[in-house]
């Protein structure tokens, strides 16, 4: 599914921009405002964080999202994505932005 | 009596659970730093035979002042990164395009990380850009 997430990174060699997931494509950013439309895996997002999603819906990479994203919601990713690809240390903390 | 034996050849890669996996980008953007389009991280128990990917770059409206565009498809393992596939595009020319082709199949392990990214170092004007990959996903 196609989510507005948070952009990471400075845009240099070293530290590019990027998403805070371990899987996704087609990214379109907005350095200014700090936002990513993303192609995440269906399989990579936990339904409660899906349903979200789909409940406060953007059009565009600049204005404010309806509501704030969970923290809760944000805890219950990370643990879906540790549990799904299983490799020890390596952890997401993806945000809905 | 029929006898056989308990040794049965392992199942081809095909026939381990496979599934197809692709990345994909495509947009015309201007100049921008260095940015991650796309990332397939290899689960635990998992590989993923990289099978065909591409890079193309056209130039669709000119820059005020040539810079570098460049594309680049990434394996990072573990702390070693391995550079796959670069395009670059240095020409103001409205049409002049980049094309480049993966050069081989290789296989990603549990773990491992391809990535593709773009960056257009130029002042005005506008590029489309075009970075795939198609693999298959199968049990270790």
């Amino acid at each position: 599914m196609i989510i507005r997430l948070s952009l990471i990174g400075q845009g240099t060699r070293s530290e590019p921009f990027t998403i805070d997931l371990p899987t996704y494509s087609g990214v379109i950013t907005n350095e200014t405002t700090g936002r990513a439309f993303v192609t995440v895996p269906d399989v990579d997002v936990p339904a409660d964080v899906a349903a979200f999603v789909t409940a406060n819906p953007v059009v565009d990479l600049t204005s404010p999202l309806p509501n704030a994203f969970p923290a809760s919601l944000a805890r219950s990713w990370q643990d879906h994505l540790a549990r799904r690809y299983d490799l020890g240390t390596a952890k997401w903390k993806p945000v809905v932005a | 009596m029929r006898v056989s034996s308990y040794a049965v050849a392992r199942p081809a890669y095909g026939d381990r659970n496979s599934s197809s996996t692709t990345n994909s980008y495509l947009a015309t953007v201007g100049p921008h730093g260095f940015t991650v389009r796309w990332t397939q991280t290899i689960a635990a128990g998992k590989k993923c035979l990289v099978e065909t990917g591409q890079s193309r770059i056209r130039r669709t409206s000119a820059a005020t002042v040539l810079g570098d565009v460049v594309t680049e498809m990434i394996v990072n393992s573990g702390s070693t990164q391995i550079y796959v596939l670069n395009g670059f595009l240095y020409n103001l020319a409205v049409g002049a395009m980049d094309r480049v082709y993966l050069s081989t199949v290789f296989t990603l392990f549990a773990g491992e990380q391809f990535t593709a990214t773009t960056v257009d170092l130029s002042t005005g004007g506008v590029n489309e850009i075009i970075l795939s990959s198609k693999g298959t996903n199968y049990d270790a």
